[in-house]
Formats: structure tokens, C-alpha cells, sequence
């Protein structure tokens, strides 16, 4: 079975083959020699070509966030069949001309710059976050017309939460 | 010396301060909000009060509930930490007033150095240099545009009651004046109160270095050396270190002089810290005084031998400093990385969560100092600040090394953190070499990429646990397969037909 992770713009391939009646990692027809075992605590002791490593793994929303050896990568796993669906939904998918203006970040919402049926040009600041005391202008990123606000002043917002269409 | 103090702040400064005090019989006393009850300061101190509340304003900026506590308590003296109240005059007055020790300069000082503008102006009659800018808080645009006009572009908008990069602003042409002003002053007004801002050129490749002072109250003012705080990320410093690479014996001593000169100028005792920036010409001039215990107060201890707090309770209890002379010689070189909840490939955005585990590193000249354990959360209320890690070493190199392999060994687990990039920073030749200004980080791309080689193997960890993950599944539900998701892409693909 193929396997793809990817990590950004990085993705590699590896394959579960069947030998001996086991489970084998190949990558590029070669056989990977390797050790892994759970510690606990999402703590994993994973021994690849005789080098050991302390591997951290969370699953947090279909994304298996690495940490280890002082470094963090989020790692997207798919195996052939999820790749395909996910390339056919991509691909169906249509843009609709609508932006969504999202929280980059949580926080709260300390001012909103714009009223339903305003104009506004690219780059123009449409709402004050702040964060941890900073402020933060959310920028639009394209021209149109805010079509609806979907946030209070005042209110706290989560990550990626929707504030603003923009069409 | 006291019997008994109490901590006004939280997370690892508390910590700090408490440790100090158990070692010299103190009492100490904590403040927790609801949020902090779970955390390490709380059970360390020997009394704990709740401060009933979640945000700063209802509680550790809550002055009321504070000196209630303090009368409750019995407490002789009042540790401010570093934030909420350290810097607040009219704090330091109310516990002076209510018969209760401050440990710290008095409010006449604070509020002096507190406001900008009258320390730039102290500072100019005191023949200590400061940078060229506004003497006043700007009261119009017109009066800003003709200060920008004349010390010339870039500039830089600074809040009058500042501190930590809230409500600072770089400007770089004249259209971009009025929003920035605007933006620092909103900043500046919900960060301290006070929407007062002003001017001040903007220096070309500047060093951010700074002075330790110890003052007691019989006369005595000397300084513990330089800390360079160059490495720093939106105006907030990130990696500090003592000794500085740029001072020589010669510009030491001329800026210990200065820094001891600022402080005596505004009749300061306690132990405090004088910011210079350093530009490319090797000129020096005054940039703020902090008039607290400063977060990187450890990289000084590390290489004086020194305990700080412990010299702040002393000379606050009213006794003479022990020490005659300024310390011009340090014992080996330390280096602090301060970890924050943030993740630094998303432009350092705050990453708030639940620490599911949390182990720091230990080894030979390693000092954590933490405010978190495992089972607590970073919220969105407070500074997002897990720890400081401080490496000491007998040379710099050393100690970057070390500092390397500490961070290297530092669990952490549930939220982001700046442990990645702090490595990075560290490996980058030109902070080997010392050739760094206040922009390193915003000019060097290099710091963002991925280490690509153990970008695979972290790839492949994920490939086996999903395949374990799913083989546990298959063995769970028995033979009960899923359903397959191909009986879907071939429902899709009909319907394209």
C-alpha cells in the first residue's frame, strides 16, 4: 500500500509491502530498517538505520504534529485512496467570488473598521485583533463589496473563525 | 530582613522570587487568578490567596484586592515582579502608604522613568546622550509631521508610559504617519492606560545593550555589567546574553558610567536596568530605564554569581550593599532563550493550549527557569512565555553549544512553541560570529526553512504511526472492515460522466 506524508511543500512516498507475512516500509524499492515503539505519552522511541530518536506524536485534526529532537513538523498522512479523493474534491470544488476574512490568530475583536455594504480595496484594514496585547489589522486581501460581519466588537474569536465576507 | 512577602505576579517570575525567599527563611505569599491555580507558584509559596477573576484588570492588575490581601496576609513587603504592577507609581505609593515595604525604586522614580519623555529630558540634563526626537508627547499631527520632517525618516512611534514593544511603530514615509500614530496610540492606551506617544529617529543598525544597577539607600549605586539583548522579534527580545561580543574594557566603562549616572539622576535605589542602543559607529545612547527586575535578570546572575532578588529583598529591608565596586570582570559567558507558545512559522502568532507534557532539559551548566508544569494551559489573558532556558559556559562558544544541546533535549508537547526556531537562530553563523543588529531576525529568511533531512524522518514516523494507528483499528472492530472509500471516488467519477 502507498503511503504519502507530507510536510509543506515536501511530500515522500513509502509503501507497506507484504514479505514473509510482515508489514515492511519501502522507499524507492528499498527496504527501510527501523524500530518504533510507544513510550507512552505520545512519546515514541523510533530507531532508523541504528540512529535512535524521541519522537513526540500528536493527532490533532487529522494532522500528526511532530516534535522531536528540538524541532516540530506537522505531518499530513495519506494513503492512495484519500489522495484521490481529496484531489477529486480540490478539483470540483468552484470559487465563488466570495472572500471569507478569518482569525489568523485567536483573540479578541477590539474594532471593526467597515459596515456591511462598504467598499474596499485590497490591503485595505477591515478589523483590529489583539492578541496577547498586541494589535493586529486584518487586511482584506481583495477588492469587493463586505457583504456581512459575522463578529461583535468586543468579542473573543477563535482560530480560523469567520469575521468577514467579502464579495 | 522581612519575615514575610508577598509575590504580586504569577508564572515563572513568582517562582523565581519564591525560591529566593524559601533560601533565606522568608515567607512567601502567592496571588492566583482563576486560570493559575493550577500552576507551580501557587503550590510553592507558602500562603496562597485567590484574586477571584480571569483577566489582568480583575486581578493581578487589581490593586484593591492586592492590598487587601497584603493586610490579610500580614505581609511586611510586596515583590512586584517584572509586568502588571511593577512599573505602576501609584501601585507603589498605595503600599508605602498602607505601612507595607516595595520592593523596588521609590513611585517618584517609576513614575520619572515610567514617562518617557520626562526621562529623555531628566537624562539630557544629566548629560547622559539620548537619541535625537521629540522632548514632549506628540499633541497634533502637525507637530509630529514637522518632527518627522527635521530629525528625518525612518522614525520611530514610542508610547510615553512604554515598555516591551506595545504601542512602537517604525515609520517610514510621511503617508503612512497618521495611521501608525493612530495605531500606537489605541496600543499604548489598552496596554498601560496612557495613549500618549512620541518621536524618535530611528538608528540604523542598532545593538540593544543594557546595564544592571544595584542602588541601595545609603548612597551607594553600582552597576553588574552589560546584558546584549540584540536577538529580538517584533521589538521583544528573544536570546540575551552576558558579557556582550561588541563592549571592550574601554566602551564598558564609559557606558557603566553613563548607566550609573541615569540612575543616580533620578535618585534610584533597588536594582534596575538602563537600555542603551548601540549604533553602527559605536555610539551610545539612553534608551529607557526599567525600573524592575528584568525577565533576563538570570544571564547577570549566571555570570556574577549573584542572586538578584535576594540583593532586592536586602537593600529593600533597608541594609548596606555588601558589594563597594561596579562589576567590570564576569565569570565565564551565559546566554537565555526566552520560549515562548508561539509558532514561528505562522509570523509568531500565539499558540494557546493544554501543555499534555512538558520535560525540561537538564546537564551541566543548563538553568531552567519555569512558570508551567504538565496539565497547565497558556491562555490568551497572560504573556505566552513557558520559560527561560539559561546556558552557562566558561566561554560563548560553549555556551551557545550548550544551550543547543539543551534545547535540543526539551520536551514539550500539546502547543507550539519557539524551541525550533531558537535553535536556528543559534546554529546561523552570524550569531556565532557576534555580527548582529535588532533586525537579524526579520533579515534572515534562512531562519524559517525546514531542516529537510529530519523533516523525512519525522514523514516517515508519521507513516508508521498511521499504519499502527490503523492496524490497532482493523483489530478493534474485527473483521468489520470501514467503508471504503473507493465505493466514493467511483460514485464521483459516475457523476462527472
Amino acid at each position: 500500500m502507498k503511503i504519502y506524508s507530507t510536510i509543506g511543500k515536501n511530500t515522500w512516498q513509502f509503501n507497506w509491502v507484504e514479505k514473509n507475512g510482515r508489514q515492511v516500509l519501502v522507499e524507492n524499492k528499498k527496504q527501510i530498517d527501523f524500530n518504533f515503539k510507544s513510550l507512552g505519552n505520545n512519546r515514541h522511541i523510533f530507531i532508523l538505520n541504528d540512529q535512535p530518536h524521541l519522537i513526540h506524536i500528536i493527532k490533532q485534526n487529522g494532522i500528526y504534529h511532530i516534535h522531536f529532537d528540538g524541532d516540530y513538523f506537522p505531518v499530513q498522512v495519506e494513503d492512495e485512496q484519500t489522495r484521490e479523493l481529496r484531489a477529486l474534491v480540490e478539483q470540483s470544488s468552484q470559487f465563488t467570488g466570495e472572500q471569507k476574512i478569518c482569525a489568523p490568530i485567536p483573540g479578541l475583536i477590539t474594532k471593526i473598521k467597515v459596515k456591511e455594504g462598504d467598499i474596499v480595496k485590497e490591503r485595505d484594514g477591515l478589523v483590529i485583533l489583539e492578541a496577547m496585547k498586541m494589535e493586529n489589522e486584518i487586511k482584506s486581501e481583495s477588492s469587493g463589496t463586505i457583504k456581512q460581519i459575522l463578529v461583535k466588537e468586543g468579542t473573543p474569536v477563535e482560530k480560523d473563525q469567520e469575521l468577514i465576507i467579502i464579495e | 530582613m522581612f519575615k514575610k512577602v508577598l509575590i504580586a505576579n504569577r508564572g515563572e517570575i513568582a517562582l523565581r522570587i519564591a525560591r529566593t525567599c524559601r533560601e533565606l527563611g522568608i515567607k512567601s505569599v502567592a496571588i492566583y487568578s482563576d486560570l493559575d491555580l493550577k500552576a507551580p507558584f501557587v503550590h510553592f509559596c507558602d500562603e496562597a490567596y485567590s484574586l477571584n477573576g480571569r483577566t489582568s484588570i480583575e486581578t493581578y492588575l487589581n490593586m484593591d484586592k492586592i492590598i487587601k490581601i497584603c493586610k490579610i496576609s500580614g505581609v511586611e513587603a510586596v515583590h512586584p515582579g517584572y509586568g502588571f504592577l511593577a512599573e505602576n507609581a501609584e501601585f507603589a505609593k498605595c503600599i508605602t502608604e498602607s505601612g507595607i515595604t516595595f520592593i523596588g525604586p521609590s513611585a517618584e522614580a517609576i513614575e520619572l522613568m515610567g514617562n518617557k519623555t520626562a526621562a529623555r529630558k531628566r537624562m539630557i540634563a544629566a548629560g547622559v546622550p539620548v537619541v535625537p526626537g521629540t522632548e514632549k508627547a506628540i499633541t497634533s499631527q502637525k507637530d509630529a509631521s514637522n518632527t518627522a520632517e527635521r530629525i528625518g525618516y525612518p522614525i520611530l512611534i514610542k508610547a510615553a508610559a512604554g515598555g516591551g514593544g506595545k504601542g512602537m511603530r517604525r515609520v517610514d514615509n510621511a503617508s503612512e504617519l497618521r495611521s501608525s500614530i493612530e495605531a500606537a496610540q489605541r496600543e499604548a492606551g489598552a496596554a498601560f492606560g496612557n495613549a500618549e506617544v512620541y518621536i524618535e529617529k530611528y538608528l540604523e543598525d542598532p545593538r540593544h545593550i543594557e546595564f544592571q544597577i544595584l542602588a541601595d539607600n545609603k548612597g551607594k549605586t553600582i552597576h553588574l555589567g552589560e546584558r546584549e539583548c540584540s536577538i529580538q522579534r517584533r521589538h521583544q527580545k528573544v536570546i540575551e546574553e552576558s558579557p556582550s561580543v561588541l563592549l571592550d574594557t574601554t566602551l564598558r566603562k564609559q557606558m557603566g558610567e553613563a548607566a550609573i549616572k541615569a540612575a543616580q539622576a533620578c535618585g534610584y535605589v533597588n536594582a534596575g536596568t538602563i537600555e542603551f542602543l548601540v549604533d553602527k559607529n559605536r555610539n551610545f545612547y539612553f534608551l529607557e530605564m526599567n525600573t524592575r527586575l528584568q525577565v533576563e535578570h538570570p544571564v547577570t546572575e549566571m555570570v556574577t554569581g549573584l542572586d538578584i532578588v535576594k540583593d532586592q529583598l536586602s537593600i529593600a529591608a533597608g541594609n548596606e550593599m555588601t558589594l563597594n565596586k561596579s562589576v567590570e570582570c564576569f565569570w565565564g559567558h551565559s546566554i537565555e532563550c526566552r520560549i515562548y507558545a508561539e509558532n514561528p512559522d505562522d509570523n509568531f502568532s500565539p499558540s494557546p493550549g493544554l501543555i499534555h507534557h512538558i520535560a525540561p532539559p537538564s546537564g551541566p551548566g543548563i538553568r531552567e527557569d519555569s512558570g508551567v508544569t504538565t496539565g497547565n494551559e497558556i491562555s490568551l489573558y497572560y504573556d505566552p512565555m513557558i520559560s527561560k532556558l539559561i546556558s552557562w559556559a566558561p566561554t560563548r562558544s560553549e555556551a551557545i553549544e550548550r544551550m543547543i544541546r539543551a534545547l535540543r533535549e526539551y520536551e514539550l508537547q500539546g502547543i507550539h512553541s519557539t524551541i525550533p526556531f531558537l535553535i536556528k537562530v543559534l546554529q546561523h553563523k552570524r550569531f556565532i560570529e557576534g555580527k548582529f543588529t535588532t533586525h537579524f531576525i526579520e533579515e534572515e529568511t534562512s531562519l524559517f526553512e525546514m531542516n529537510k533531512e529530519k523533516g523525512k524522518i519525522a514523514a516517515l514516523a508519521a507513516a508508521i504511526y498511521f499504519e499502527q494507528e490503523k492496524n490497532k483499528k482493523q483489530f478493534q472492530a474485527g473483521a468489520e472492515l470501514p467503508d471504503s472509500n473507493w465505493k466514493h471516488v467511483k460514485r464521483k467519477k459516475a457523476m462527472e460522466r
